[in-house]
């Protein structure tokens, strides 16, 4: 039953559904642990996402409603974890490139987050929305950068 | 001594894959030709209006100065349509700046059905658009019997952009709520139409040239199929009934993967896109292989993006043209030179003459006579 649960919940955050909330609410009302929802749906979710960058399926649209699916499951996650943090060992996004190759970038930080427990799980993908939300939308910082200034 | 080609007998031999005396450079040049002539944009343009005897003045000293091939009519921005529709423009006070839209059309989707209120959009409500008309018809008496004059616009989602809606929450639309995307996206390609007929009538005497910012820099091929490929094929077909003219289209993104590239593929196929004008993503030689020697139309070649045109010097620009040139290799037919996507506002016109120079100069045909001495 809770796998049931976890692998709807991360088809909704990889679909970017309007339900993933909901869904997250379920789980937690099932007594799935919050770190169980991290590891187990939201971090595979957001692979999803990157494998789809990288097979030319997921540009802009796909990653902005995906992203905003997972912030909608992180703000309620968020309070039920807050509290000791080893944030220094947070990684830094880095990732830079085409759409194909940020894809590629996406799957590999989100394996940084194997050994992360708790609310460092939350910094880790606050950090992996931050970075990969910029690069995304880097195509039209460029034009208004060169046109716009 | 041969005669010049005129700008215009350039484009038919590069179209008809035919050689041209030198080949042409298309600059897609929006507002530098008006800092170029030393003025700021807010000296021709008003939130509302244009004054098309300005603009004239100004591109068609750009077009003598600098010696490029192909101008457009008049001067373009992203704002045609949109003050009547509600959104208001900024018009920049600094060097080098672009108009930009500062409050769009829609800023909820719930503004759309007041929006609609207002469409079919006649461009002669417009005083932007009306100036802009002014103006080709100058520079259409003026050099229109020399000089190609591409009517030109954007369509689809690029359209609807440009016309209704922010970037990111169009973007976001189109994951959500795709239908109305195909709404935004169908009645800014009508008002397209309708621009464009209205440059044709005011004197544009040549080919469409069609843009599209998002491509694959911002959608997946499965959305251009949907969001772009159709609307594309409608102005396509609209410009061959009504006035006979071929359409080439500007396209942002890399187009190397499989599935982007049957998009292009699609692009020239089925809705009937006559050239192609890439990004700085496609060096010369995959556009010769993967465009003109594939399917057989003409396009365009960069020098490694947009920055050395508009950053120099002027020995720079003249290295990087020669290199792009000789890339093509002989017979090099059916390609014309063009920036990674416009001239940038704020590129000299020193450096913008080298460049133009430069591709005269090395793409002298037949290719490689320079070299022969």
């Amino acid at each position: 039953m809770s796998n049931e649960k976890i692998t709807a919940l991360a088809k909704a955050v990889a679909t970017g559904k309007a339900d993933a909330q909901k869904l997250a609410h379920e789980a937690i009302s099932a007594r799935i642990a919050p770190g169980e929802i991290l590891i187990k749906a939201l971090i595979p979710a957001m692979k999803k996402v990157g494998e789809g960058m990288q097979e030319e399926e997921y540009a802009f649209p796909e990653i902005q409603s995906a992203v905003k699916a997972l912030q909608s499951v992180l703000d309620i996650l968020r309070p039920a974890l807050e509290g000791a943090s080893s944030s220094t060992g947070i990684q830094k996004w880095e990732g830079a490139g085409e759409l194909y190759e940020l894809g590629g970038h996406l799957v590999t930080f989100l394996d940084k987050g194997a050994e992360l427990q708790g609310y460092d799980l939350i910094l880790f993908l606050d950090e992996c929305i931050r970075g990969l939300l910029e690069q995304v939308a880097l195509p039209c910082h460029k034009q208004a950068a060169s046109t716009h200034k | 001594m041969t005669k010049p080609m005129t700008p215009k007998e350039r484009l038919a031999a590069v179209d008809e894959f035919r050689e041209p005396d030198v080949m042409p450079v298309f600059p897609r040049i929006m507002a530098q030709a008006i800092y170029g002539k030393g003025w700021m944009l807010g000296d021709i343009s008003t939130k509302t209006e244009i004054n098309g005897e300005k603009v004239a003045e100004a591109f068609l000293e750009s077009v003598k100065e600098i010696g490029y091939d192909w101008p457009f009519g008049g001067y373009m921005d992203h704002g045609f349509g949109v003050p009547p529709l509600g959104g208001t423009l900024k018009i920049p006070d600094k060097f080098g700046v672009s108009v930009s839209i500062d409050e769009p059309v829609i800023k909820e989707r719930s503004d759309w059905a007041s929006v609609q209120n207002k469409l079919p959009l006649d461009p002669m409500k417009d005083g932007r658009c009306r100036g802009t008309l002014q103006s080709i018809k100058i520079i259409s008496k003026e050099i229109g019997d020399t000089h190609p004059l591409f009517a030109a616009y954007y369509t689809g989602i690029t359209a609807a952009n440009i016309l209704f809606r922010k970037v990111s929450d169009l973007s976001l639309d189109a994951a959500e709520e795709p239908e109305f995307v195909d709404e935004l996206c169908k009645a800014a390609t009508a008002w397209c139409n309708d621009w464009i007929r209205a440059q044709y009538e005011a004197g544009c005497n040549s080919f469409c040239y069609l843009g599209d910012h998002f491509g694959t820099d911002l959608i997946s091929p499965k959305m251009g199929e949907r969001f772009i490929l159709p609307y594309i094929a409608d102005t396509v077909a609209m410009v061959k009934k009504e006035f006979g003219q071929k359409t080439y289209l500007h396209i942002h993104g890399n187009f190397k993967g499989p599935k982007a590239y049957n998009l292009l593929e699609r692009l020239v196929k089925e809705a009937g896109v006559a050239g192609l004008h890439m990004d700085e993503k496609h060096d010369p030689k995959w556009i010769k292989e993967n465009i003109v020697e594939k399917w057989h139309i003409p396009a365009g070649i960069i020098v490694h993006g947009a920055d050395p045109i508009q950053s120099g010097p002027p020995e720079k620009i003249d290295a990087h043209v020669k290199e792009a040139i000789e890339a093509i290799g002989t017979p090099g037919l059916g390609y014309f030179m063009a920036p990674s996507c416009q001239v940038l506002p704020d590129t000299s016109n020193a450096n913008f003459k080298a460049w133009v120079d430069a591709t005269h100069k090395y793409g002298k045909y037949p290719l490689g006579s320079l070299k022969q001495g």
